[in-house]
């Protein structure tokens, strides 16, 4: 059974202004993400404010209830990532938003998440950091974070938007791979794509896909004989007989601690991501087959590495660009595949250099891999980073 | 084509407006944009600045670098970024609020009392942002007027909607005779 969530769930729908038309609209990042969410349907927001991913919880509070949602702002970020998982079993799309501290907060239920198969989508508009940082700068230091921040053993999925459209397109992914892979996703945005305003076009439809819930009360929330490996998923308060626990359970749900369950239970939620990372997975591929030197990059990193690959183009040197849509899973097949015959791959991104160490172990030394890192909260220049290519051809 | 705009000043004056309504004349025009804006936690008096990127082709340098067009409605702003206008670039500061300058010959330099304009000629001090707004896309050279008060009239609410198209055109208007 296939249903709409936005039909399904009614608070006191009120009248008002519907989602933004299809076409042409100017939009700021985060509002964009907000709208995005909108479109797919997500009807329950619980957030905490912090700088800067702020607008997104101001401009769910405004329109959410409007259109049939429901909005709470909560007393911290450990109480957000609660509400949404109540919402998602409650059968809500469920969403939060917040930046590096407040996902730092997150991470215990966040492993809850993957543990009990919760769908939700979790924005992080990150911030420079360490700690409180510059708070209202951008950066990309939570790479990590977002794949290993939660304990235990789990896939995440993690998309990276470089412009205001995909930060409506990827949160309308988000939300769709996260129903139908049951799983939490992340929106791995930073200030400066949030912060900025920029045209976006707002398509005609909108892909939206619903949960699968069982037909039947009897039935085995935490396992499937379907090869996807994703069980359908009951919603609480509907007769089912649920239980839904982070400690090692069987497949009604029920704890059961033996090894063999256990070993079950982790396998089959890691695999179901890995059989679907094909679908996960995006990477704009540019220019790469004629390519000496691969730039690869991804958010906003990836805005001025494309103005470099253009300037270098135009100064007759062979340079290719690999942009990840999709940081976890990592691309690794993608990236081995697109730079066979490569001599130098350069990694741009706003940290001190992390997805740089997965591209290495992408290519497995076979091709030299070098770092332009930049932190301090500004974005690097395609002059920068032109010069750092240059460098690789001397 | 690339041009970098930045309208500073303080909070209040309405200087994310401003540049909110730029970017938005811009992009209704057809040209690719990106708009940024800084401000400090104060509600009035801080310092604030809106960013504005224009280009004919998709923007990949989402920083300013070279700042050509450079508005600024405070001292504080002026003694910040003068400096910054690139050479051959334009410089406009709103004379009633910003009294000592110092001469930067490389740049076309417009001194325009917006705030005593918007005063003493429309009664709402307020709108001296419209007045330098409207002062400044007539030097930008390639918005269109009409689009310009399309726009404000969409963004700005009834009450007060015409009196800054009124700024605007006036600004436009002194820009021209200049």
């Amino acid at each position: 059974m296939v249903r709409n969530s936005l039909s399904r769930i009614c608070y006191n729908g009120e009248e008002g202004r519907e989602m933004l038309a299809p076409g042409k609209h100017i939009l700021l990042g985060n509002h964009a993400c907000a709208e995005g969410a909108l479109h797919v349907g997500c009807d329950f927001f619980a957030g905490y404010p912090i700088t800067p991913a702020s607008e997104i919880s101001h401009y769910m509070a405004k329109w959410l209830s409007k259109l049939g949602g429901f909005y709470i702002q909560m007393e911290d970020e450990i109480a957000s990532i609660s509400a949404i998982l109540g919402a998602s079993w409650a059968g809500a799309k469920a969403m939060t938003a917040t930046s590096g501290p407040g996902f730092s907060l997150m991470q215990e239920n966040l492993s809850y998440a993957y543990m009990t198969e919760t769908p939700c989508v979790i924005v992080n508009v990150q911030r420079s950091g360490p700690s409180t940082g510059q708070a209202t700068l951008p950066a990309q230091q939570d790479v990590y974070q977002a794949r290993y921040g939660a304990h235990g053993d789990y896939e995440a999925i993690v998309l990276t938007p470089w412009s205001v459209q995909e930060m409506f397109d990827l949160t309308v992914k988000a939300f769709n791979l996260s129903e139908k892979l049951r799983n939490p996703v992340i929106l791995l945005a930073d200030g400066a794509i949030g912060h900025m305003r920029e045209g976006i076009i707002v398509p005609e439809k909108v892909k939206r896909i619903g949960r699968r819930c069982p037909e039947s009360v009897e039935c085995t929330p935490f396992d499937t004989d379907d090869p996807s490996l994703v069980p359908e998923m009951p919603v609480i308060g509907q007769g089912y007989h649920l239980l839904v626990t982070g400690s090692a359970h069987r497949s009604s749900g029920l704890r059961d601690y033996t090894p063999q369950q256990h070993r079950d239970t982790v396998e089959r939620i890691c695999t179901k991501i890995r059989r679907a990372r094909n679908e996960i997975i995006e990477v704009d591929q540019n220019n790469i087959e004629d390519a000496d030197i691969a730039v690869i990059s991804y958010g906003v990193a990836a805005r001025p590495s494309f103005g470099a690959m253009l300037k270098a183009l135009d100064n007759g040197l062979k340079v290719g660009m690999l942009r990840l849509k999709t940081i976890w899973p990592f691309p690794d097949r993608e990236i081995r595949k697109a730079t066979e015959g490569i001599d130098n791959i350069l990694v741009v991104e706003m940290n001190m250099g992390k997805i740089v160490r997965e591209v290495e172990r992408a290519v497995a030394r076979r091709i030299n891999v070098v770092l332009a890192p930049k932190v301090g909260g500004e974005v690097h220049t395609s002059d920068e980073i032109f010069q750092a290519i240059r460098r690789l051809k001397q | 084509m690339r041009k970098e705009i930045i309208i500073s000043g303080q909070g209040g004056q309405g200087i994310v407006l401003a540049g909110r309504i730029l970017a938005n004349i811009l992009f209704t025009e057809g040209y690719e944009v990106i708009q940024t804006q800084s401000y400090g936690s104060e509600a009035r008096g801080g310092a604030c600045k809106s960013e504005i990127i224009v280009s004919d082709m998709y923007i990949y340098d989402i920083s300013m670098s070279c700042p050509e067009f450079i508005v600024t409605m405070s001292s504080q702003a002026y003694n910040r970024l003068s400096r910054k206008v690139i050479k051959g670039g334009v410089l406009i500061v709103d004379s009633t609020l910003v009294r000592k300058t110092k001469p930067r010959p490389d740049v076309s330099f417009y001194k325009v009392p917006a705030t005593k304009i918007a005063a003493e000629t429309m009664k709402h001090k307020i709108v001296a942002n419209m007045i330098l707004l409207g002062f400044l896309l007539e030097k930008l050279g390639f918005v269109k007027l009409g689009n310009a008060k399309n726009v404000i009239s969409h963004e700005i609410s009834a009450p007060i909607k015409d009196i800054n198209i009124l700024a605007l055109e006036k600004g436009w208007k002194i820009a021209s005779n200049d």
